[in-house]
């Protein structure tokens, strides 16, 4: 039930935990239709999303998980697939001119996709809005900055501060249009979801996201809605600068030691969400595996108020139906279900992975270990930084990405230690962790192993 | 009242093509509505030499793609006040006016019979601006008449493949070919609606720059030209009132033509505005000429 969600928002005592299942193209499953069916559809989409709600009992629920639908609207070109979200193809503001679009293209009601996701708004909050809380996402800034710039981004917060400072701006003036219409919709939360914040320093954020964000933030609370920032990847060490950004929520995923970050927001009086795990447990894993992932998570909280259960991130398009229906059962009723699996052992899968010879490598080796660098957008501009290097470096260097949604990848994480995603190695060695390097800081880095 | 929309690139020829429109009604009482780039104005003024019933949708922003409530509130006062049989509306060469015609569509311009869109496309430049300007292609995809202009600058090979580009974003258009935009009056009475199945989503251009150039009122006509082929091929279009020492001229350029005309009014600001692509080195081509022209080119705004 809704109220649930609104009392953890409110700091009040409840007598469960609140749900909220991201089932964004995964929605589509449940009905046989294509992600990309789902996200250009509007009676597919609807009746996706009804499906969503009613075998998975959300307390809360996203109405489209699609981070490019504004950079589309802006001349982003897509790459569409049947079984994830788009990814952006083309940068339009990529290039030696530093252009500050005018404001006259932020978006209204009529462009790109959304006239239709504003009428599924609408019919949403018509037939579930009573029960069911509904999450309008939005692109967060400096996501969509980087959508518009591209890699450029990482070398022009060294070298053309004003610029990156103005071209957030911009970014910030069309999340508020977005959050006005969306809010208008019926939307009762607006997530923030800025996928790039765990991929810069606390420094830059606090040199460049600070100021949007808490205006943002601000801006949603004064239109009577609450507020959610989702970041994914290790954010750990930038929790503290979003808390003061003053969300009413924040949502993390599985590369976040939730206990440990929990003790962070819940200083600030900040809901936290998070954080099942998208491919190890709610796509590979059993039923089982999901519900006691929960209930586990639940137990190693100290503090059980301030607290949202939630997948990590958009959850994977195949996640099989029977794993949200169980973590839907294990949170509504817990103390049976932790009876009922006190003794259950997880089956380990023992997949053989080789691991190359590194010592022997006769050019550097840059692997690229992924969520998935066409569904996540994190790892599409680690993968882009490398994948220009490629360009750049061409037969001198190998380049291979480790995609975290097959099982023999996940694997040879577990065999190289791989903890946080996207990564980058060179040599076996680990180089980049959930920072994307500017071009100089990766072309340094494999020059000295050459 | 009936309706006519134009549009087409920048330097298509559209304030051309619009006089001769205003000739064929010449008997009819007409109000002609520009949503003007720049706060020159300067299509109003040649305008306003022709036909006294001229409204401005100008503002501070050129790329504004239409500035809707402007447009609406000029619209609804024409009607209001000045009752015209006819309303021709000139959309900015930057702009989608696919917006245009959505403030159409509401109930309160009932009154209005909307007649179509008339597209104004560039032959010599065409092939150069659909490759670089998103918009240039939706002006011509939602239009009803594209008249291909300046045939008489390209030959029969290029005009073919212009045509053929066209074909291609409107399979379904009606298609006429002219020169110094002089224009059939039949093409104009006998506009009608196409049946589009326009599935297209609105996507806007952010590409687009703009900057001011302040010259330097000492500055010969020659001097000028030499400074303006300097960067002209990285831009869309140079336009603007200049004072210099051979006197007051309107500069008019596109492509790579430069174009200038006696001009007696007054000139206020010594400027030209440079409308451009981030996807053309123009940036990097005005510095360039700052160094050659430094006594010419007294500063570059953007």
């Amino acid at each position: 039930m809704k109220q649930i969600l609104f009392d953890v928002l409110e700091h009040k005592q409840t007598p469960r935990l609140p749900w909220v299942p991201f089932a964004g193209v995964h929605a589509g499953k449940l009905l046989g239709y294509t992600a990309d069916e789902v996200l250009t559809n509007k009676d597919k989409l609807l009746a996706s999303l009804l499906e969503v709600n009613k075998l998975y009992k959300p307390d809360g629920q996203p109405v489209v998980f699609d981070l490019q639908l504004e950079a589309e609207i802006l001349g982003c070109e897509l790459v569409w697939a049947k079984d994830g979200p788009p990814s952006v193809k083309t940068h339009p503001l990529e290039g030696e001119e530093s252009i500050l679009p005018c404001k006259c293209t932020i978006p209204g009601p009529e462009d790109g996709r959304l006239p239709m996701v504003l009428d599924v708004m609408k019919a949403m909050k018509e037939k579930v809005g009573d029960t069911t809380a509904l999450y309008g996402l939005i692109c967060g800034p400096f996501t969509l900055a980087s959508h518009l710039r591209g890699n450029d981004i990482f070398m022009d917060m060294y070298d053309d501060e004003e610029y990156v400072k103005k071209l957030l701006n911009y970014c910030l003036d069309v999340a508020k249009a977005m959050t006005k219409m969306y809010v208008d919709a019926g939307m009762d939360i607006i997530a923030v979801v800025d996928p790039l914040v765990s991929q810069i320093s606390s420094e830059h954020f606090e040199e460049f996201l600070s100021e949007p964000f808490t205006k943002l933030f601000a801006y949603i609370k004064e239109l009577g809605a609450y507020s959610s920032f989702f970041v994914c990847g290790n954010a750990t060490r930038n929790i503290e600068v979003m808390c003061k950004t003053k969300p009413d929520s924040i949502s993390v995923d599985e590369n976040v030691d939730l206990v440990a970050t929990k003790n962070i927001t819940d200083a600030y009086k900040i809901t936290i969400g998070g954080n099942i795990p998208l491919t190890s447990v709610m796509l590979h894993g059993t039923q089982q595996d999901n519900m006691k992932y929960v209930i586990d998570l639940v137990d190693k909280m100290p503090n059980k108020t301030h607290l949202i259960i939630a997948p990590g991130c958009d959850m994977p398009y195949d996640v099989p139906i029977e794993n949200s229906i169980g973590i839907a059962e294990a949170i509504s009723q817990m103390d049976q279900m932790r009876e009922a699996l006190k003794n259950y052992v997880a089956v380990q899968d023992n997949i053989e992975v080789e691991l190359p010879d590194y010592a022997s490598l006769k050019k550097p080796l840059i692997e690229v270990f992924t969520l998935d660098s066409l569904t996540c957008a994190a790892c599409t501009y680690m993968m882009a930084a490398a994948n220009n290097a490629k360009a750049e470096f061409g037969d001198k260097i190998d380049v291979v990405e480790y995609k975290f949604t097959k099982k023999e990848n996940i694997a040879r994480c577990v065999k190289m230690g791989v903890s946080n995603l996207p990564s980058i190695y060179i040599n076996g060695k680990l180089k980049f962790s959930s920072i994307i390097p500017s071009k100089e800081e990766l072309d340094k880095a494999i020059n000295d192993a050459m | 009242m009936d309706l006519y929309l134009t549009t087409g690139f920048l330097g298509a020829g559209k304030t051309t093509t619009i006089k001769d429109i205003l000739n064929i009604f010449k008997d009819k009482k007409v109000a002609l509505i520009i949503n003007e780039f720049g706060q020159t104005g300067i299509d109003g003024k040649i305008l306003a030499d022709i036909t006294s019933d001229v409204h401005e949708v100008a503002g501070g922003s050129i790329f504004c793609t239409c500035k809707i409530n402007q447009f609406e509130n000029v619209l609804e006062n024409i009607i209001k006040q000045n009752n015209p049989e006819i309303i021709l509306i000139e959309t900015s060469g930057l702009s989608d006016p696919s917006s245009a015609y959505q403030v159409l569509k509401q109930d309160k311009f009932r009154s209005i019979n909307y007649k179509g869109c008339i597209c104004i496309v560039d032959a010599l430049h065409f092939n150069k601006v659909i490759h670089t300007a998103r918009v240039a292609k939706k002006q011509v995809r939602i239009s009803d008449l594209i008249i291909i202009n300046k045939i008489d600058l390209v030959n029969f090979v290029k005009l073919e493949k212009v045509k053929s580009l066209i074909y291609e974003l409107h399979p379904f258009a009606t298609v006429e070919q002219t020169s110094y935009g002089v224009i059939d009056p039949s093409w104009i009475l006998d506009l009608s609606t196409t049946h589009k199945d326009n599935h297209e989503i609105n996507i806007k251009d952010i590409t687009l720059v703009s900057y001011e150039i302040i010259i330097d009122p000492k500055c010969s006509k020659n001097e000028l030209a030499k400074l303006i082929e300097s960067f002209i091929e990285d831009s869309y279009r140079v336009k603007g009132f200049l004072q210099l020492k051979d006197g007051k001229f309107l500069i008019n350029c596109v492509g790579d033509s430069i174009i200038m005309e006696e001009y007696c009014k007054e000139i206020n600001e010594n400027k030209l505005v440079i409308l451009s692509s981030g996807r053309l080195p123009i940036g990097k081509s005005l510095k360039h000429t700052k160094e050659l022209y430094p006594n010419i080119l007294l500063d570059i705004i953007r």
